[in-house]
């Protein structure tokens, strides 16, 4: 397991990355990628709207991953910001997703994004989350950039 | 959970291992606050999860992911825009606990989201 450093983006600076707002932003660190794996964290807070029994349930992990995906995509965003016509990046598919353990309230998950394939207008991305040596869950996850109008900025 | 929160079913129907479920979508859930400002679409990890629960309440039991096989989002789901949903899953049991799911979400012309999964009961 690689040894993160400390990250290089935090909350709320990773807004200028994510369509997402609170209360639905779901990562809230991004380290930089190393190897072609890039890094996100999720401080899981007690007012996480996804919290099911005092855990992340199982769309809150998801959501962390498409949301770690869209950050690692972060061009999509540089369009967002310098193009009237607005574009976003949104997940069209996920793909074999196994889920393995849970995350409780109060821990931090990490996650970990490997890009696969990319294009101008769409990216495959192998995720991963996990807290240490375990791993939470894992998948593919498809994304593609599409035109929308939204007032996040 | 989502049910009754972010979805209500307002009609059931129940053939072999196949649920029809018509639900209405509860509009102003806080949700939509963030995803997104001023342009309401429901998260596709939602989607999802209302699968999920639908064939839990069908189940009379609670339900958990333990894999997603494929899940398709083919067109983003207005909630402003899309009054009642029609989400149809079929249920097939794997064993005592596990049940394997393929389900849709979609209204009376537009396909919204299909998945295949496996699910287990959960306490």
């Amino acid at each position: 397991m690689i040894k993160l450093p400390e990250p290089i983006i935090t909350y709320p600076a990773i807004l200028e990355y994510l369509p997402q707002r609170p209360p639905m932003v779901m990562v809230d660190s991004y380290y930089g990628s190393f190897n072609d794996e890039a890094y996100t964290s999720l401080y899981i807070s007690p007012d996480n709207i996804l919290l099911e029994n005092d855990e992340l349930s199982g769309m809150g992990m998801m959501d962390f991953l498409a949301q770690s995906g869209i950050v690692q995509m972060g061009n999509m965003t540089f369009i967002t910001k310098f193009s009237k016509e607005s574009k976003m990046g949104v997940i069209c598919q996920f793909k074999n997703f196994k889920f393995y353990s849970t995350a409780k309230m109060g821990e931090t998950i990490f996650g970990k994004v490997k890009k696969t394939f990319s294009n101008a207008t769409m990216a495959s991305l192998d995720v991963e989350a996990f807290i240490g040596s375990k791993t939470l869950l894992k998948g593919t996850i498809n994304a593609m950039i599409i035109n929308n109008k939204t007032n996040a900025d | 959970m989502l049910i009754n929160n972010f979805f209500k079913i307002k009609e059931q129907k129940f053939e072999d291992e196949k649920a029809i479920f018509i639900i209405k979508l509860i509009e102003n859930h806080s949700i939509y606050i963030g995803h997104f400002p001023g342009n309401p679409i429901v998260p596709g990890v939602c989607s999802i999860e209302i699968i999920k629960e639908c064939a839990a309440y069908y189940l009379k039991t609670h339900l958990k992911y333990t894999s997603i096989e494929q899940c398709k989002f083919l067109n983003p789901i207005d909630p402003l825009k899309t009054e009642t949903l029609i989400v149809s899953i079929n249920i097939l049991p794997i064993n005592e606990n596990e049940y394997s799911l393929s389900g849709t979400i979609m209204d009376q012309n537009i396909p919204f989201v299909i998945i295949k999964c496996k699910t287990i009961k959960s306490l």
